[in-house]
């Protein structure tokens, strides 16, 4: 298989979470050097993926609920020159009924969201712009799309995450660099809050493709759009839920709740 | 880059395939080891794409007619079961406004791009069922995901293969077949320069190029090989939880 990434730096947020450590090792399999940030250092050096190479892998533990957390990543990242790929993974996924989400609650969910990215866009999308060339991937979710009652600041999250990833597009696209969303399976173990008995599976049984998803599906279509590949795809939502976002069967009501 | 991993032993067919879009993609089906049907109605651009695809075998019809989408059938029956489809048989029509359209050049259009579209995807079909997989890519359009002032019945022709696709996908979504659409932006085809020509003299037609040109963001129109790369990634195995999908392929136009 050819190494489409050879030699690129490529930005994860989000490194430790499930989808973090399967788009680190897809990266680092066909040969990016990776700079991983997540909270927790601890956290971070377990998602290391295996047999890689002490020199081809960066961790910078940071919060990226703060503005110094996300400060410290933009130094990071553009240290050396600009990134070839930032992947803005990190995202946060409370249940939380609609009527009794709270004020912090809101503004915490949106701040990782939504914020964070918008201002990795900023600073390291501008040195790519500089540098004439980068990929953005920003990881959004079919919640974007389909209301779920129990996600309500999570979808706004990644509804204005993907109207984000447009705007940057626009802007960025005359310097060389594309900005595109990619929405993942759902996956059980990335929400912060543990859910009730049921939920994930009610959520997974929306999809339409209902053998589950394939470990690796979803870097796979990231490493798609980073890749050269995709180089006329720019502002583009690509979602990987089997079919999940234009599920209608179950109703609108249905889909309120769940 | 091709990759040889990806289609080695699969039977695919290509509409459209003696141009553009199309020969594109049967070009990078066939590198990538895939053995092609190749239609189209050119008997000529056919054979110069066959050239460049080797296994491949070429029927020469028109996607209008239910007919030659047995013939398809027939010349892939030796070859084995058909597992890919991809539809790039579409024509332009008239860069007009609505009201400037001919009622036969209307329903040519829709007679090219949706009936030919659903023919291919009829004939076919029922072997993907039979063998429980199958990946089928059609051909839509920016224009067909967003209102289009400079050809709006193209736009509307477009549209109906978008849903046309998700229907397709979550009709047969359980029986092992996936169905995505690429909707490309302006790519430098003779279809794009059709666009421009139709806007009138020499003026005018440069005047909707640079229209074209100052719309997207990355300030160029795309190349049929960077639509192909969309196709083949759609029907390849990497992506095998992505159905329904309508994935633009350019520029940014739409964002």
């Amino acid at each position: 298989m050819p190494m489409r990434f050879s030699g690129q730096r490529v930005v994860i947020t989000g490194a430790a979470g499930v989808y973090g450590r399967e788009l680190s090792a897809a990266f680092a399999a066909e040969g990016a050097r990776l700079l991983l940030a997540d909270r927790s250092e601890a956290d971070l050096a377990a998602a290391v993926p295996a047999g890689l190479a002490p020199d081809r892998v960066t961790l910078h533990a940071a919060d990226l609920a703060t503005d110094t957390g996300i400060d410290s990543l933009i130094a990071a990242a553009i240290a050396g020159g600009a990134p070839d790929v930032l992947v803005n993974n990190a995202g946060i996924y409370p249940f939380i009924p609609l009527m009794e989400v709270t004020p912090a609650e809101y503004d915490r969910i949106l701040g990782v969201n939504t914020r964070a990215p918008f201002r990795l866009m900023q600073g390291i999308g501008r040195a790519m712009a500089e540098a004439g060339r980068g990929a953005i991937v920003n990881v959004t979710s079919s919640a974007a799309e389909v209301i779920r009652g129990n996600g309500v600041p999570y979808g706004a999250s990644k509804c204005a995450l993907e109207y984000l990833t447009r705007a940057f597009a626009i802007e960025l696209g005359p310097r060389g660099v594309r900005v595109n969303s990619a929405r993942p399976p759902f996956a059980e173990g990335s929400a912060l809050v543990s859910m009730p008995p049921g939920y994930a599976e009610a959520v997974v049984a929306r999809a339409l493709l209902g053998r589950g998803r394939r470990a690796g599906a979803f870097a796979d279509a990231v490493l798609f759009l980073c890749s050269d590949a995709a180089d006329y795809i720019t502002g583009a939502v690509l979602d990987v839920g089997g079919g999940g976002a234009i599920n209608r069967r179950d109703g609108a009501a249905t889909r309120a709740r769940s | 880059m091709p990759r040889p991993d990806r289609f080695t032993g699969r039977v695919g067919v290509v509409t459209g395939a003696a141009s553009g879009l199309g020969r594109a993609t049967a070009i990078g089906l066939a590198a990538e080891g895939a053995r092609l049907v190749l239609f189209d109605r050119d008997a000529e651009g056919l054979a110069e794409t066959a050239a460049s695809c080797p296994g491949s075998v070429c029927v020469a019809g028109d996607v209008t007619a239910a007919a030659d989408h047995a013939r398809v059938l027939d010349a892939a029956a030796p070859l084995g079961p058909i597992a890919l489809v991809a539809t790039a048989a579409g024509i332009l029509g008239p860069a007009a406004p609505l009201t400037d359209v001919a009622e036969a050049d209307w329903d040519r259009l829709f007679a090219v791009n949706v009936k030919g579209t659903w023919l291919a995807i009829r004939a076919i079909l029922p072997q993907m069922l039979a063998a429980g997989r199958g990946a089928i890519v059609t051909f839509a359009s920016g224009a067909g995901l967003a209102g289009n002032p400079t050809m709006p019945a193209y736009s509307a022709s477009k549209g109906a293969v978008v849903l046309l696709t998700r229907s397709l996908a979550v009709s047969h979504v359980t029986q092992g077949i996936r169905a995505n659409c690429v909707c490309p932006g302006p790519i430098e085809t003779p279809m794009l320069r059709d666009t421009f020509a139709q806007a009138g003299d020499a003026a005018a037609v440069a005047a909707r190029e640079a229209a074209f040109r100052a719309r997207n963001p990355m300030g160029r129109f795309g190349t049929v090989d960077e639509v192909a790369e969309s196709v083949l990634f759609l029907l390849s195995d990497a992506a095998s939880y992505i159905t329904g999908v309508a994935l633009p392929v350019d520029g940014g136009k739409l964002a």
